[in-house]
């Protein structure tokens, strides 16, 4: 009752500060795609539809209020249009309709809501605005599961994370790709933030709030945090000068670590290994087998939960060494309705080859932008001048997307909205980059070619047109 | 008790936020010159 009654006040504070700045509806909405304040606050807030609230004020306060002029509607907002469109078709043809009707209930909300965020986030400032509150809203969750991993309440699904539900971002898998992509952001919030410039106190509860990421993934005993962990090792030691050192010093760290893992974790992460005796392991591969063979039978796939269609029987083998013979159990399973766990073979499955592409394309477009900001903006970072904050944030975007990317192959959150709302930032940055480069060039052109050789050629260079 | 200390720590830090954005003229139209981190018209 006492979290019902403050989140609700907390959600009519923000409300009544947009009524003087509409651009808060913007974030209020997000947070609530986010966090989900209704499971929390379950005695008051599921009387009220405070995410179709939000919605309308974001969306009218924009639409009444805001200034369009710098409004951009890139090429990747209407990929994501498209996606919206073909999966409403899918929809309509699903071979399960009652289950594909729930899902689009709130995949049409997260799709449209990344396709309109970049049309709010036109300045400097709401771009960081929206970064912080995104990693604030993910913290609501992160932080109670960290806290709780180290007084030992972990477990694989024994790990309970505000909420007795095990859907969208309190899924242990989930959170766990979350909370580790969303470690380059709060790292880039750290350095570069103005809303909560960098001192003593933002740098002590960043590294708090790292370390209760990297908890997560421990506390849930999730093996895709784990993935999602080591691919962000790798890309943060590709980055660095000296690898081999740094390298043997996360070795070293590891090593030390180990001991201190409980052993639910490490009893689980042994299964990465032996495969061929792991029951959910051995399910990823034959539902991912079928999802193949389905969508040759059905190009356009199968609409949402596609999946339930499944059946199948497989084997599973133990090896035990007993003395010098060793003993091989066989067990025969059969599945039915086993889910993706993997938004590939989840987009595969339910929206065909199309909407595969289409996603993919989504994506890599994603890191390529990311990776032209970086390269393009990084004299300005360099120098320290004054646009000198987007080469990281574009580095850090692509860190999240990747991280994120690799643990998605072993979990179904395809449309989950932290990773949409992440697609929306990196749109919003990719033009106002543009906007920005394109109101430097008049500066450019009115100077003689000797003078504009003295500027160089970094973008960053023409910031203050 | 420590879900509660959780939703106290992270929305107090967003109230904060927010009530800080309000009052800020960049947010709604960049500062022609500055508006970053040590410099004049930023944080």
């Amino acid at each position: 009752m006492l979290s019902s009654l403050f989140l609700t006040a907390f959600l009519l504070i923000v409300f009544a500060l947009g009524l003087r700045r509409p651009f808060l509806w913007v974030l209020v909405y997000l947070y609530i795609d986010i966090v989900a304040p209704q499971k929390i606050a379950w005695s008051i807030l599921p009387s009220i539809p405070v995410s179709l609230i939000a919605f309308v004020l974001a969306f009218g306060g924009w639409l009444a209020f805001d200034d369009k002029r710098d409004s951009r509607f890139g090429l990747r907002q209407f990929l994501m249009v498209v996606l919206l469109g073909y999966c409403g078709m899918t929809t309509i043809l699903a071979e399960f309709p009652d289950s594909a009707w729930d899902k689009w209930a709130w995949v049409w909300k997260a799709l449209l809501f990344a396709t309109f965020l970049p049309l709010t986030m036109r300045t400097r400032l709401r771009i960081e605005a929206v970064v912080l509150f995104l990693v604030l809203s993910v913290s609501v969750i992160v932080i109670n599961g960290g806290v709780k991993t180290v007084l030992g309440g972990g477990g694989y699904g024994v790990l309970h994370l505000l909420v007795d539900d095990n859907t969208g971002l309190y899924e242990g898998s989930i959170i766990s790709a979350v909370a580790v992509s969303m470690i380059p952001l709060v790292l880039w919030l750290a350095k570069h933030g103005t809303i909560f410039p960098s001192d003593w106190r933002v740098k002590l509860f960043a590294a708090g709030l790292v370390f209760s990421c990297l908890l997560i993934p421990i506390g849930t005993s999730a093996r895709t945090g784990l993935v999602c962990m080591a691919v962000l090792g790798l890309i943060v030691l590709l980055q660095m000068q000296r690898r081999v050192l740094y390298a043997a010093m996360m070795g070293l760290g590891l090593l030390i670590a180990l001991p201190f893992l409980p052993s639910s974790f490490t009893d689980r992460m042994g299964t990465i290994q032996n495969y061929q005796s792991d029951q959910s392991a051995s399910t990823r591969i034959m539902v991912w087998k079928w999802t193949v063979d389905y969508v040759i039978e059905n190009p356009m796939g199968g609409g949402f939960d596609a999946y339930r269609g499944n059946s199948f029987t497989y084997d599973t083998r133990e090896v035990e060494q007993s003395g010098p013979s060793t003993v091989v159990t066989t067990t025969e399973i059969t599945e039915e309705s086993r889910a993706y766990h993997s938004s590939y073979f989840e987009m595969l499955g339910e929206q065909g080859w199309f909407g595969l592409f289409i996603w993919l394309l989504l994506q890599a477009l994603g890191i390529i932008h990311m990776q032209r900001l970086r390269r393009e903006w990084r004299r300005a970072h360099e120098e320290g001048a004054p646009h000198g904050w987007i080469s990281p944030l574009a580095f850090a975007l692509q860190q999240t997307q990747i991280v994120f990317l690799a643990g998605a192959a072993f979990v179904g959150i395809a449309y989950q909205p932290f990773i949409l709302i992440v697609i929306g930032i990196q749109c919003a940055l990719w033009s106002y980059a543009k906007r920005i480069r394109g109101e430097a060039v008049p500066v450019r052109t009115a100077l003689r070619p000797s003078q504009q050789q003295g500027l160089g050629a970094a973008p960053g260079a023409f910031t203050s047109a | 008790m420590v879900n509660i200390a959780t939703l106290i720590l992270t929305h107090g830090l967003m109230v904060v936020m927010v009530w800080r954005l309000v009052f800020r003229d960049d947010l709604d139209s960049d500062p022609p010159t500055g508006g970053e981190d040590g410099e004049p018209g930023g944080a």
